[in-house]
């Protein structure tokens, strides 16, 4: 017997946790507004019965017209699931009532999960669930995160419901806002305590974009020195298990020997001693701030600026998301609503420097100082980075805005949620399992192949010269021109395929031992602003198409980042010249 | 006296009697319809968007949004009820 279960309610009031711990699934959840936009999909067997449950995404209402909402309304209509399970964030009742009523109307099978119980106790607010389930006439079920039992009985409870077998009438829903306020005042029996005022601070006048900006310093100087000894060590790791792979290939013909181990496992091996470490400080950090609900502050902070440029907050989240990937940032620019503004969002995102871009930001750091640098100082050149990207990014986005992209201006509105006490636990499995392992697998399933088909090209002559080093000379003219060496520009040109490597390309071609000898002092800047401005990645690209289908966007996506980065190179090629 | 929600200083409060119809349809979801009180929370610091508070949410709406909202005014008296969590008097220092 299997029957079909579906999960509405509010953003914000826990839901894909509930559809987590139901479904035993880790899907993404984030604290803020329309993170979950395609519905998640997952199941249960309880007593020879199975379960089959859809994560439809947060909407306020099934009336309106944004995408959220219509992928809910759609999916409720084509499928009329047996039970619909409204989650209720019991902190703010009386908002979240309105979409349970609307519900009822049409979808009488309702469960109530009266959600975030654990936070309403601290608040020292009282429901009485019992009025609740008879002004709702469905069965409600109050739940907690941190007792798992809560959830155990939301199983048993729905499977009665779905037991059932006459069919509830449907209730007409008069005003459902008002509706929502009555039920809300009837079924409150102690009012809870207000929260703490944290905006105050996150948002105060003098307080706010220090804070933002010690933030961001904070995340990049956690990474970096937490990420310092274990790359080390990983390395080291990494050379002795090729040592002993290579000793058992002993049997192995030379050639076939070399493509395996200098080209695929070494280029895998650099590239996860490079990378791994920095995103399993980074990615966890992050959750950790989206967790907490600032992420939505940060946002609220950037409209000014952004809003100057014909954009809106919300691109400053899909920045931030960048951060981790371009990937997801691009993917995240669904949040913003105004479909000029996401399209300027997008094609800008690769414009904000990802995890694959760090370890080499972080070696030039250190090269640009002439000498190994602090931890301090590379989180510091690293903000610094962040900054210089948000100033390009907004004045690409102005751009964009008054030419290409031209319109009005779209209504912006940002819902802050309270701010959550994270939980650490559930939030370290999450960001490593699912985000670390997930980009990693991506980065090493190109880095395999990459690393065959550099090593092959290592090989190529043409006469009697080897194939590389002749690109590279070939490249040298134009390389020169914007500050690089040509080797280096060989190798921004093949690491299309991930930006995570840059660095083993580069010792490759010019087959030096460690990457601070292809820099001079003049080409490590040049390199640093390449760096953060040239073409996005395959996959970042490949994203692209897919949420836009349109060749000419992509083509910009791919030219816009790359014209930025060959001009913004050829400047401070230009101005070092003249300085020196 | 009737004025625009943009015009509303942190700390006041407001009952919504008429929303410009381009918006109506995205804050009646949120449940900001005519009827509502609410308060303007904080400014951010650039002096924009605003925070307003009704019906335990916190909305953020820029100023050229906001006076396409149009409030009269409570006394202190009538000021939002404080029956739900999240409502407090925070405002700008």
């Amino acid at each position: 017997m299997i029957h079909s279960v579906a999960l509405a309610g509010n953003p914000n009031v826990g839901k894909s946790t509930v559809f987590n711990a139901l479904t035993g699934l880790r899907q993404h959840t984030g604290n803020w507004t329309g993170k979950t936009v395609d519905p998640a999909r997952g199941g249960w067997s309880l007593e020879e019965a199975r379960y089959e449950a859809v994560d439809l995404p947060g909407v306020y209402s099934l009336a309106g017209g944004s995408p959220e909402e219509r992928v809910a309304a759609r999916w409720l209509e084509a499928n009329s699931p047996e039970t619909l399970v409204v989650v209720l964030d019991a902190t703010a009742l009386e908002r979240s009532l309105g979409l349970a009523l609307e519900l009822r109307a049409a979808h009488p099978r309702l469960v109530i999960c009266l959600n975030l119980m654990d936070e309403a106790e601290r608040l020292g607010l009282e429901l009485d669930t019992e009025a609740l389930s008879e002004a709702l006439s469905a069965p409600v079920v109050p739940t907690r995160a941190d007792r798992k039992q809560s959830y155990e009985r939301l199983r048993r409870v729905i499977a009665a419901r779905a037991a059932t077998r006459d069919a509830p009438i449907p209730v007409p829903a008069g005003n459902p806002i008002l509706e929502a306020a009555r039920i809300a005042a009837a079924v409150t029996r102690q009012p809870g305590r207000p929260r703490r005022d944290w905006d105050r601070l996150l948002l105060g006048k003098r307080s706010a974009w220090p804070l933002l900006l010690a933030l961001l310093f904070a995340v990049f100087y956690l990474t970096v020195r937490g990420a310092n000894l274990p790359s080390a060590l990983l390395e080291r790791a990494l050379n002795r298990l090729g040592e002993l792979l290579g000793r058992r290939m002993g049997g192995l013909p030379e050639g076939m020997k070399s493509l395996l181990l200098d080209g695929i496992y070494g280029t895998t091996a650099r590239v996860t001693a490079v990378m791994l470490p920095p995103m399993a400080i980074f990615f966890p950090l992050f959750s950790l701030l989206e967790d907490l609900g600032l992420l939505p502050r940060a946002a609220l902070l950037l409209d000014r600026p952004f809003a100057a440029c014909g954009s809106c907050g919300r691109q400053g989240l899909c920045m931030c998301m960048g951060c981790g990937c371009n990937a997801v940032g691009v993917t995240g620019c669904r949040i913003i609503p105004d479909g000029k503004e996401r399209l300027a969002a997008l094609l800008t995102n690769a414009l904000t420097p990802c995890n694959g871009r760090f370890p080499t930001l972080i070696l030039l750091a250190g090269l640009l100082l002439g000498r190994a640098a602090s931890p301090v100082e590379t989180a510091a050149f690293l903000t610094l980075c962040m900054l210089l990207s948000a100033a390009v990014t907004l004045a690409l986005t102005a751009l964009l805005r008054k030419t290409v992209l031209r319109g009005r201006e779209g209504v912006f509105s940002l819902e802050l949620p309270p701010l959550r006490r994270p939980r650490l636990g559930r939030l370290l499995v999450r960001s490593l399992l699912d985000q670390t392992l997930r980009v990693l697998g991506r980065a090493l399933t190109v880095a395999a192949p990459a690393g065959a088909l550099i090593w092959l090209l290592g090989r190529l002559r043409i006469g009697d010269q080897a194939l590389l080093p002749l690109l590279a000379r070939g490249l040298d003219p134009a390389a020169r021109l914007l500050g690089l060496t040509g080797p280096l520009l060989l190798a921004f040109l093949l690491s299309f395929p991930a930006n995570e490597l840059l660095l083993p390309l580069a010792l490759l071609i010019t087959g030096a031992g460690e990457p601070a000898v292809l820099f001079s002092a003049h080409t490590a800047l040049c390199a640093a602003v390449f760096t953060l401005f040239h073409w996005p990645c395959s996959t970042t690209l490949q994203t692209v198409w897919h949420e836009t289908k349109s060749p000419k966007w992509t083509l910009l996506a791919l030219l816009l980042p790359s014209a930025v980065g060959v001009l913004l190179c050829a400047l401070t090629r230009t101005l070092l010249i003249l300085l020196s | 006296m009737e004025r625009g929600l943009d015009c509303l200083r942190p700390g006041e409060g407001g009952i919504v009697t008429r929303v410009d119809p381009a918006l109506a349809d995205a804050l009646a979801r949120l449940g900001l319809i005519p009827g509502t009180t609410l308060r303007c929370l904080r400014r951010c610091p650039l002096g924009d968007p605003a925070v307003y508070r009704f019906r335990a949410t916190d909305l953020a709406l820029r100023g050229r949004d906001a006076a396409k909202i149009r409030v009269s005014s409570v006394e202190a008296a009538d000021a939002p009820r404080d029956d739900s969590p999240g409502r407090e008097d925070g405002n700008d220092p």
